[in-house]
């Protein structure tokens, strides 16, 4: 594995633990904000390593665009998240 | 600026473009920060200046508040040997000089084009190990800032009506 590959994935690793405990004192909203926000960060990864998949992109762009609402709209961010997981079915459906 | 304004238009930023922010502009959010009120002047806060970018990729990590790369952190930190001579309340108070420190860093930093966004989602003991501090300096909030890269939208507020009460509370 590439050095700057494993120093990305180490940060995804590390936002992922240090989520775990944060989440145990935060709202409980900041938890699927959380792991949809590791979905746009993997797939950031994805793209940056050059392994490129315009659905996922796509997805991304989704998240990206939509996440905060989970700070602000509850029904938003819920449409937001039904949207991206139907979009992850249809794109694991079909590779 | 006029401080009204400052107040007015702050938002959080959560993207920055690469440009490096200068020393003498970190050092005067810092003054900043060193002005604002403090329980019985106990001034119980550190701030520790973070722009090197290894670093900052590292608090990163153990920050899941932190959405972007920004050019600089301000760690604002308690200091356990002054906050326990302010009594039972010495904890809370400590807490609120540095909520007061960071409000002030915030507009300093607004007033100069700098664009800042207030994060507590960190873990308070690994950004200690990573920032070498030694026992009873406890990092307690951060600031993430650098040049904007884009302009946040403007949020919703509560409307004045519905939180402010003259003399009494009363029944809205």
């Amino acid at each position: 594995m590439k050095a700057q590959t494993y120093s990305k994935l180490s940060q995804l690793l590390c936002y992922m633990g240090s989520s775990a405990r944060g989440l145990l004192d935060e709202p409980v909203s900041y938890g699927p904000f959380r792991l949809i926000d590791g979905v746009s960060r993997l797939i950031g990864i994805l793209e940056e390593e050059g392994i490129l998949d315009e659905e996922l992109s796509r997805i991304k762009g989704l998240i990206e665009q939509g996440k905060f609402l989970a700070m602000t709209d509850h029904n938003q961010f819920k449409n937001l998240l039904d949207e991206v997981v139907i979009a992850l079915a249809d794109w694991i459906n079909n590779i | 600026m006029e401080l009204l304004k400052a107040i007015l238009e702050r938002r959080s930023v959560r993207s920055y473009t690469q440009e490096k922010v200068d020393h003498f502009i970190l050092d005067g959010l810092i003054e900043a920060g060193r002005w604002a009120p403090t329980a019985s002047n106990s001034q119980s806060w550190v701030f520790i200046v973070v722009d090197d970018s290894d670093l900052i990729v590292k608090l990163k990590s153990i920050s899941p508040g932190i959405f972007c790369i920004p050019a600089f952190i301000i760690m604002i930190c308690s200091n356990s040997e002054i906050t326990t001579r302010n009594g039972a309340q010495g904890e809370i108070l400590a807490l609120m000089e540095v909520s007061m420190a960071a409000q002030n860093i915030l507009l300093a930093a607004h007033a100069q084009g700098i664009g800042t966004c207030v994060v507590r989602s960190f873990h308070q003991k690994s950004a200690a190990m990573l920032l070498c501090c030694p026992k009873g300096i406890l990092p307690e909030l951060l600031i993430v800032g650098g040049y904007p890269d884009k302009k946040p939208s403007t949020p919703l507020r509560k409307k004045l009506d519905e939180i402010r009460y003259f003399n009494r509370w009363e029944i809205k």
